[in-house]
């Protein structure tokens, strides 16, 4: 009965190494002296994380699934596994200076965005809801441990009990609706599901709808979709910058990564009426999250809005239903991931105390092209693939997504879509102003708190690639394109 | 559709055929590297160059970039009129799903003409503006953004598919924004002036929505495809809905970059930059890439009929409308700006009469004469200025016509300059806005001829404007430099004419804008003269064959009437200014004053007002609402304020909202968890 | 499938979704960040015994297999929701959630 060998437990190598690293880093943590043990557990999550990729490279042909069904490791896995690794990586690169002046230097920072990753990593792989909620679970008890890192603050506190409340009552939904799956099909297997309700094709029972409808609402949650979207602007603000930076990217692709999975291979047969609830799901949240960033004063805050935003963009993909629309889910994740990351990178360096209840106000970026050029420039061509202006990433990220819903025949949700684009510049725009158009008002400046030195390659790094993708970006529409194929 | 891409390939199989015996142009790429240079130079390698180095250098770059131009025109006049459309790859640029795009140039007669005029107008720009800049604090990032503009301008016209001109189109956008603001220092002024960016953005939607259109159903993106392919489907089903779609978006995305109706509420407001900028992106360059666009997707407009019919009514009613605005502005440079408008909506109304090459003719000699129009404007507010600086006046308005008066003995080459300008805008033969505007008004009245009915007002619209324009223009020149100065005593000691990297660019405009409409002489002065007709000719041929238009021919007598009508209008203008203003001496009222129809005009017909009370403060409502009302009442003022107040209320539901913050955030998912099983049940 | 179930199936059923909706109702009336909780924990008990109702009687282990993952992840979730808890009173000397307002728009 138990085989080993039938559980292909080297396609599952990367994973294996992760927990490899973590186990190795908490050792770090208790072999060096205080103080110093924190850079110690930085590195080696570093180099840990780059093995961790280089496995997953070395390791491509090692494809198929393992565990009996459990999981399942395609194009579609590697792509997220490739991702998802790559963004823990940058996160984990430039925290250690940013949390030394929270006061939080804490090994288990590095512990928490390992095993939340190693969540992430589930949920792409996963073949059975039982997997789908394993993941998820992982990734969020790490999450609401990291966004309250900072035990003193009480915005901190705050965000990470909203958050961990609504959190662990949308999980109650999501148990659920798989409790209701498994009685419809008797199994929780995506692809049992999936031959199941293809079986009964157009006569699916009303429970099984029920079900699907609960665990749409759990993947909503955590890629925060309006009317789902609650706790993720307070959460975002209220957690340590680079952790706001990690959540708005990783477990989102984590989510969607998900979202794909489940309803286009699982629910593949109902998409007539996911597609409607989506395109409702997705216009609201376009112009919620719009709305809403309208009105911020704080850039912390402003993004934590526009990023519900990108997710309501997401959704447009998402509700086509076919490849196209897929890889342009995919190509948006990565770049969305560059950009924000970026553009959260500089928002730490010009913000002036982080203690400071006005922090991130936009008043701090007057004039910052005569203070610091390069830092403008760089958010300045964040802001521009967050609006969605060429020759950035940002740009062909939208186009892609409003061309597949308009193959698809959602012109009227593309037109929607646009619209909502072309209101977003004004936010993003503004913050142009300040650092370009306004004169520095020297009295009220004070030095920052800059660019640490591990910052400065990172946002380099995601300023290139920014541009780059913007340039070329068949290469990586290319890769997602052949990612999806396991789905469709 | 199959069939119809093995169609396009094998037309751009001719074309790389063709390709092989033209000319390597690749060299092009020069074009955008001269403005590279200059912006990456002046923004990051130049930290403290003397001013003089700064403005030659960047203007040197764009002269570079001119030089370039210049060599591809004559590239382009060696060879056959048939074959002067070459491709210029670079490289493979995106390839997927079926959509390939190169990243390549298109050299042909229009884009030829286009970059002609842009680095042409530009290299002036740049000199003049070393004078007019002298002494600002931001000297070097003037030159830089100037030089990015030009670069995205270059890109724009050159692309040889729509994402690449979109590329172009963005980047204008965007260096426009950043020159208009270029002088705003207090808030509200910058938030106001994001008004060019957002209805630009209205009109970049409408791109956007064409070119996701043009993807689906016709494949392809590249204009030497996706026009072959757009006459194969559609050529026997004019005004399919789809190309309709198609013309009518394009024709958003137009009104936006060009200004017109309803959209050119930016333009006039954009006036705020410098004057160098106004005329080089707000005159002469940027707000033509959308006439430019409209040319070039002819195919589209001839294919639906129905659309081109709007754009002509958009471009006709444009003109009129912005003209009378016109005859009621006090600010030189608004009068301009109206002006801008006005003419741009002729070129527009051109494009909606099949007139492409006259409307691309019109973009140019208005290229020299607006320009010189808006130089001519810096010049005398810089006089005005050091006349009012020579009393310490700091309150006076140095653009208000109302303060000026008999400059003409004080600033000679200005004011002829600006005269000369005049007499071009106002179409007075032998000056180049005659050619062009007659052009276009004998288009439009055989369009008229061809169609009948309704289809005269194209002709009439134009005309009235013409009137209207050389009225309004004259009224300007009278009371800006005849009659006495109205300025502040003793200000005229401190009036002088401006150095000579100023008026010398002055003065070559001057002699383009009286020559450069000699390329384009009508048929009534003999056959073949009409060298700019003929030199477009082959850009829009393929368009005309695909539907068999043939444009109504004219017999002389009819030429010589348009003409005599169209003279007679604009000496009627002048002469109403002539009287008004010169004999009757009449002065134009200050603002308490104005009543009546005046003051509506003088108001621009309370437009800004219209559109704030029925856009502006609607859209601030929603958001109010939004986030006073949904998020911080409902969601967190439910808890906070609203606790003491709703268990007075007592209502159930309203007893959920109440319990805390979390709570509420968990009602309203809890509601959205209803409406969607709700969703499915009722599937 | 589920016509030919008997009448038990159906009891435990209603019975898990009834306190599962009183779950919901805890979550949304509760202001002690406790008692919010320990309804959530009554929203997972009854998507168990759904679970484990539908394994007994389709004679499939997966349900119950399923139910020790729940439970289990359940316990992770109290361990850090505690501690979270135990900050917030340290911070505030308070458990009511309407307190904690510091956050919004």
């Amino acid at each position: 009965m138990f085989d080993v060998a039938t559980m292909q437990i080297s396609r599952l190598l990367p994973e294996m190494i992760l927990i490899g690293v973590a186990l190795a880093a908490i050792l770090v943590d208790v072999m060096l002296p205080k103080g110093k043990s924190t850079r110690g557990v930085q590195w080696t999550v570093i180099i840990g994380l780059i093995v961790v990729l280089a496995s997953t490279f070395f390791n491509r042909e090692n494809t198929g699934p393992a565990f009996g069904g459990m999981v399942v490791i395609d194009g579609f896995t590697m792509f997220f596994r490739l991702v998802l690794t790559f963004i823990t990586l940058l996160i984990v690169t430039v925290s250690e200076t940013y949390l030394g002046s929270l006061n939080i230097r804490i090994a288990e920072y590095y512990l928490l965005l390992v095993f939340s990753l190693f969540g992430m990593l589930l949920m792409a792989m996963a073949q059975d809801l039982l997997i789908v909620f394993l993941g998820i679970e992982t990734m969020s008890v790490c999450l609401y441990a990291l966004v309250g890192m900072s035990r003193h603050k009480h915005a901190s506190n705050e965000g990470a009990i909203k958050y961990f409340l609504l959190g662990s009552f949308t999980t109650a939904f999501f148990v659920y609706g798989i409790a209701l799956m498994f009685g419809v099909v008797g199994s929780t297997n995506i692809v049992d599901i999936m031959v199941y309700l293809s079986g009964v094709s157009g006569n699916v029972p009303m429970l099984a709808w029920a079900s699907a409808g609960l665990i749409l609402v759990a993947f909503a949650f955590k890629a925060a979709l309006v009317p789902f979207h609650w706790w993720s602007p307070d959460a975002y603000e209220g957690a340590p910058t680079t952790v706001t930076a990690f959540m708005s990217t990783a477990p989102k692709a984590a989510a969607f990564a998900a979202f794909l999975r489940v309803f286009y291979v699982a629910f593949g047969d109902m998409s007539e009426t996911w597609t409607t609830v989506l395109w409702v799901i997705a216009a609201i949240t376009m112009t919620f999250g719009n709305l809403l960033a309208l009105r911020q004063d704080s850039v912390k805050r402003m993004l934590a809005f526009s990023s519900i935003t990108h997710a309501g963009y997401l959704a447009v993909a998402l509700l086509t239903f076919d490849q196209m629309g897929a890889a342009a889910i995919l190509f948006y994740l990565m770049i969305y991931a560059l950009m924000n990351i970026g553009a959260f990178l500089v928002a730490i360096a010009v913000n002036r105390n982080e203690n400071d209840e006005k922090g991130y106000a936009f008043e701090d970026y007057r004039g910052l092209v005569f203070r610091k050029p390069a830092m403008a420039l760089a958010m300045l061509v964040f802001m521009l693939a967050l609006a969605g202006i060429p020759p950035t990433a940002g740009f062909f990220g939208k186009y892609y997504i409003f061309s597949a819903a308009v193959k698809s025949g959602f012109v009227g949700l593309a037109v929607i879509g646009v619209l909502n684009s072309a209101v977003s510049v004004y936010y993003y725009l503004r913050l142009i102003v300040f650092m370009f158009l306004k004169d520095r008002d020297e009295a009220s400046e004070t030095p920052g708190f800059n660019l640490s030195g591990e910052m400065v390659p990172i946002v380099i790094f995601c300023v290139i690639l920014v541009l780059l993708i913007g340039f070329f970006p068949d290469a990586l529409l290319a890769v997602a394109t052949r990612s999806v194929t396991v789905l469709l | 559709m199959e069939h119809a891409a093995e169609q396009v390939h094998h037309a751009a199989d001719t074309v790389a055929a063709a390709a092989a015996h033209a000319p390597d142009l690749h060299y092009a790429i020069w074009l955008l590297l001269f403005p590279l240079i200059g912006l990456v130079v002046n923004g990051l390698i130049n930290r403290n160059w003397p001013e003089k180095l700064t403005g030659w250098f960047g203007s040197l770059m764009i002269i570079g970039s001119f030089s370039v131009a210049v060599s591809l025109f004559m590239q382009l006049l060696k060879l056959d009129p048939h074959h002067r459309a070459v491709n210029v790859t670079f490289f493979n640029w995106l390839n997927i799903g079926g959509l390939h795009l190169d990243f390549a140039f298109l050299i042909d007669p229009l884009s030829v003409v286009m970059i002609l005029v842009v680095t042409g107008i530009s290299s002036l720009i740049h000199i003049y503006s070393i004078g007019y800049m002298h002494g600002d604090a931001r000297f070097r990032v003037f030159f830089t953004y100037l030089n990015l503009f030009v670069f995205f301008m270059l890109i724009l016209v050159l692309g040889n598919n729509y994402p690449i001109m979109f590329i172009g189109w963005e980047g204008v956008g965007l260096a426009s924004y950043l020159l208009i603001g270029f002088w705003w220092e207090d808030m509200s002024k910058a938030e106001a002036g994001m008004k060019a960016f957002v209805v630009n953005r209205i009109g970049d939607f409408g791109v956007l929505i064409a070119m996701f259109l043009m993807f689906s159903h016709l494949g392809t993106l590249t204009f030497s495809e996706v026009f072959p392919a757009a006459a194969q489907h559609y050529a026997h089903d004019l005004n399919n809905a789809v190309i309709v779609g198609i013309g009518l978006m394009l024709l958003l995305g137009a009104a936006g970059k060009s200004a017109q109706f309803p959209l050119y509420v930016w333009l006039p407001d954009a006036m705020a930059g410098p004057t160098p900028v106004s005329a080089l992106i707000h005159a002469a360059t940027m707000v033509t890439a959308g006439v430019y666009m409209i040319a070039r997707s002819s195919m589209f407009y001839v294919l639906a009929p129905n659309a081109a019919w709007v754009v002509a009514l958009i471009g006709g009613f444009t003109a009129l409308f912005a003209a009378t605005i016109g005859l009621r502005q006090f600010d030189i440079k608004k009068v301009l700006a109206y002006s801008t408008v006005s003419q741009l909506g002729y070129m527009v109304m051109a494009c909606g009469v099949f007139a492409f090459g006259a409307g691309v003719f019109h973009l140019m000699t208005h290229a020299f004469f607006k320009a010189l129009l808006f130089l001519g404007s810096g010049a005398v507010i810089h006089t005005m200025h050091g006349g009012l600086h020579h009393v310490n006046d700091h309150h006076t308005d140095p653009q208000d016509i109302r303060n000026m008066g008999g400059l003409r003995k004080k600033i000679p080459v200005t004011f002829w300059t600006f005269l000369l300008a005049t007499l071009a805008i106002a179409g007075i033969p032998g000056f180049s806005g005659f050619f062009s505007k007659d052009e276009i008004l004998a288009y439009a009245f055989m369009f008229f001829k061809g169609e009948g009915g309704l289809t005269i007002l194209p002709y009439v619209l134009g005309l009235v404007a013409a009137g209207l324009t050389a009225f309004y223009m004259f009224r300007l020149v009278y009371l800006t430099f005849y009659g006495k100065y109205k300025g502040p005593e003793g200000s005229e000691e401190g009036l002088h004419e401006s150095p000579a990297v100023m008026t010398v660019p002055l003065m070559i405009l001057a002699i383009l804008a009286v020559i450069g409409g000699w390329v384009g002489l009508p048929p009534v002065l003999g056959e073949n003269l009409n060298k700019m007709h003929h030199w477009l000719e082959p850009v829009f041929a393929p368009s005309f064959e695909a539907v068999h238009y043939h444009p109504e021919h004219l017999s002389m007598g009819t030429e010589w009437v348009l003409i005599t009508i169209a003279v007679l209008t604009a000496l009627f203008g002048i002469g109403l200014a002539w009287m008004f203003y010169i004999k009757q001496g009449r002065e134009a009222k200050p603002d308490s004053e104005q009543t009546g129809f005046a003051k509506v005009l003088w108001k621009k017909y309370y437009l800004d007002e219209i559109y704030n009370a029925g856009v502006i403060q609607p859209l601030i409502k929603t958001c109010k609402f939004f986030w006073h009302g949904v998020d911080e009442k409902v969601v967190d003022g439910g808890m906070v304020h609203g606790s003491a107040r709703t268990v007075r209320w007592g209502g159930s539901v309203l007893r959920t909202l109440q319990t805390g913050v979390v709570g509420n955030y968990a009602v309203l998912l809890v509601i959205g968890v209803v409406a969607i099983l709700l969703a499915v049940y009722v599937r | 499938m589920i016509m030919d179930l008997t009448v038990g199936l159906n009891h435990y059923l209603i019975l898990a979704a009834i306190l599962f909706a009183i779950g919901v109702m805890g979550v949304l009336t509760r202001r002690n960040i406790l008692i919010i909780f320990m309804s959530v924990e009554m929203m997972l008990n009854s998507a168990n015994m759904t679970l484990i109702a539908f394994s007994h009687y389709l004679e499939n282990a997966g349900g119950m297999i399923f139910t020790f993952f729940t439970l289990t992840v359940a316990a992770a979730e109290v361990g850090v929701g505690l501690a979270i808890v135990v900050t917030i009173f340290r911070n505030t000397e308070s458990l009511d959630v309407r307190k904690l307002n510091l956050l919004k728009n």
